[in-house]
């Protein structure tokens, strides 16, 4: 029996798992920069190819699995792509790849002493490349395992390569951020781990879709929602949900630009991902649950939004919009509004990478701080970047005719539908907060692109970097352009999403239920 | 210094054997991980306690290789057995075993997955060594590298 669901394994799918274990191993090996950059390219570029493959077959409806080492379901590894995956590691492919040439573009400017963590040489040599990569390696698992062990793995493997990426260099920042983090991530990974043992010791089980088969027999069963409760917990942790996202606004920037880059516009997000798997897959119920977390939500929006307004440093200020961008995906998650919740998700990772890149620049001429006073009215040396920026700022702030809006009517409309003062309020919340976004993004476009032209030097700013924040922002313009299609997808994902029987019966057919 | 010679002796001395039977250990470990308990992780622990035994008390290196070498080349060969089956169209990481008759030894138990737990007890004994050798540096001197020192 188990012979013939070895017959039909999917191999592709460990591909974005493996490519990026091959590639940081290769870097790891490899002595010249230029080589590590071509290598750690190839690697993205293949890894990507490999997610579209995945995305384009899983968008048509089919779940695809595959059993690692041929064991069948409950007793083996499996790893299944659905929708959703598909639409996760498309994500994460698009932006490792961006985030790689960027980061290798980077490397082009002599880093200044002290001041702003650009990418330098030194860090590069350190193993910036190759971590990059593990990073992706355990972004990339954590979209595609079936397994609830095996997804504190993916965590793993993913927090050690950002503990990685967080430290190199020594710096004072870096060294007092990371103590948060490392401390707030050991936390939140041991409170996993102790869920996921009180999940084997309930259900026998830590395949997911077993779980979710086994739901019905212990329906009512207080320790379900225990360990339920301790998996949000976690969770909203990584996603940076208030009261649990602390640690988040300041750590993201002290990291390289690229890196960090990559952390607001996916790392948080997989914190989303795993929510959106467990309200969709493991508590279709758990009403009480969800509405806890639609207030946290709201106080999250709103804590991000203020937060980002109080800023005057570039990437201190994203990294607070980032917050609130992870309030609105929780929100709608947690009112069950699924397909605007991802519409707005990849909004969200487009919007955060294209301004962290943007960030990553404005570093490179004035420093990391704006409205200072001593550099501003860059908008006349780079006519595209403030176009960029101006877009980019419109969507953050959800106004029209930018994807940002689309997501954010669309969210507002399913809270309004649904009727209650909880959700009206918490829609009056996401509205205002688009208006204090907006008017954080204006103090950026006042203080560093607006004013007269007072800069005596300016220097020259690495091709790369400024392809990939261009192909950003382009990406961010036709996500807009093609939301019909795109909004479309994302309610196939919400539908298959809303019927977890499909995947369920994918991963454990009914048969081989013991 | 001088006056720690004589206790150097006796550690010089018993560490000579205690070298060996731990490599033995480890590699004995490691051969019968595959279904008692053992295998490539704690053969490599093993085994790197017997090489940092030999790094402090005998003041000489065990390996010929810098210890981050091994790392990449461990995690290369762990994806061997992972891929191999792939090109086959079999699952990642789906194993295989069988039996060969040798002259002497008689039958023996051969397991893919042994290769897999090589490139773990490569890596185990890399990262361990690494760890350590980076914590045994000079740690002013380490300080200044990362531009972190106040004042001497």
């Amino acid at each position: 029996m188990p012979r013939d669901r070895c017959e039909e394994a999917v191999n592709v799918l460990t591909l974005p798992v493996l490519l990026p274990l091959f590639g940081g191993t290769l870097l790891l090996l490899i002595k010249r920069p230029q080589g590590r950059a071509g290598v750690g390219t190839a690697a993205a570029l293949l890894t990507l190819l490999a997610s579209c493959w995945i995305a384009v077959r899983s968008f048509s409806g089919t779940v695809l699995v595959t059993q690692l080492g041929g064991w069948p379901a409950p007793y083996g590894i499996t790893l299944v792509a659905d929708g959703l995956t598909g639409v996760m590691l498309l994500l994460s492919g698009v932006t490792g790849l961006m985030t790689v040439i960027y980061a290798a573009s980077s490397l082009q400017h002599a880093p200044r002493r002290g001041g702003t963590p650009v990418l330098s040489r030194a860090r590069e040599r350190l193993g910036t490349p190759a971590l990059l990569q593990f990073l992706l390696m355990g972004v990339n698992m954590s979209f595609l395992t079936g397994d609830l062990f095996n997804l504190f793995v993916s965590f793993e493997v993913m927090l050690v390569a950002s503990y990685g990426l967080l430290l190199i260099g020594g710096e004072l920042p870096q060294l007092r951020e990371g103590f948060k983090y490392v401390v707030v991530n050991l936390v939140a990974s041991a409170i996993f781990v102790a869920a996921a043992g009180l999940a084997y010791g309930l259900f026998g089980t830590l395949n997911m879709a077993d779980i979710a088969a086994r739901l019905q027999d212990v329906s009512g069963d207080p320790r379900v929602t225990l360990i339920v409760l301790l998996l949000a917990l976690v969770f909203a942790t990584k996603a940076a949900v208030f009261p649990f996202g602390f640690w988040l606004p300041y750590s993201y920037p002290v990291v390289p630009g690229a890196v960090g880059a990559f952390f607001g516009a996916v790392l948080t997000k997989v914190g989303v991902y795993a929510l959106l798997r467990l309200f969709t897959l493991l508590t279709p119920g758990e009403t009480a649950l969800k509405n806890g977390l639609l207030i946290l939500a709201t106080l999250t929006i709103l804590i991000g939004a203020l937060g980002a307004v109080s800023q005057r440093r570039w990437r201190h200020l994203l990294a607070f919009a980032n917050v609130a961008s992870v309030g609105y995906l929780v929100l709608g998650l947690s009112s069950g509004a699924l397909a605007p919740t991802l519409y707005y998700l990849i909004h969200s990772v487009l919007v955060i990478f294209t301004l962290f890149s943007l960030a990553g620049l404005a570093e490179l001429v004035a420093g990391g701080r704006f409205g200072d006073g001593h550099s501003e009215g860059h908008l006349g040396a780079y006519p595209l970047l403030g176009a960029v920026y101006f877009v980019s700022a419109l969507a953050l702030a959800g106004l029209p005719p930018t994807s940002g809006f689309i997501g954010k009517f669309a969210l507002v409309q399913v809270l309004l539908g649904s009727g209650g003062l909880l959700r009206v309020f918490a829609s009056v919340v996401a509205v205002a907060s688009g208006l204090l976004l907006l008017y954080a993004a204006m103090g950026i476009w006042r203080g560093f692109f607006w004013g007269a032209d007072d800069a005596v030097h300016r220097p020259p700013l690495p091709k790369g970097m400024l392809r990939v924040t261009g192909a950003a922002g382009g990406l961010l313009v036709m996500l807009a352009i093609a939301s019909g299609p795109v909004y479309a997808l994302a309610e196939r994902v919400a539908v298959q999403l809303e019927r977890p029987a499909d995947y369920i019966s994918h991963v454990v057919p009914e048969g081989d239920a013991p | 210094m001088t006056d720690k010679r004589g206790l150097e002796l006796y550690f010089q001395t018993f560490a000579r054997p205690v070298v060996f039977v731990l490599v033995f250990l480890g590699f004995h470990l490691f051969w019968r991980g595959h279904n008692a308990p053992g295998g490539g992780f704690i053969a490599g622990l093993v085994v790197a306690v017997a090489a940092l035994l030999s790094r402090i008390v005998l003041d000489r290196p065990f390996l010929n290789v810098a210890p981050q070498r091994l790392l990449p080349l461990g995690l290369l060969l762990g994806l061997v057995p992972g891929v191999v089956p792939m090109l086959f169209g079999e699952a990642f990481l789906k194993s295989t075993y069988g039996y060969l008759t040798w002259p002497l030894i008689g039958e023996f138990e051969w397991a893919s997955a042994v290769v897999f737990d090589a490139g773990v007890f490569l890596v185990v004994v890399g990262v361990t060594l690494t760890i350590i050798e980076l914590l045994a540096e000079d740690t002013d001197a380490g300080l200044v590298a990362i531009g972190e020192t106040e004042d001497a």
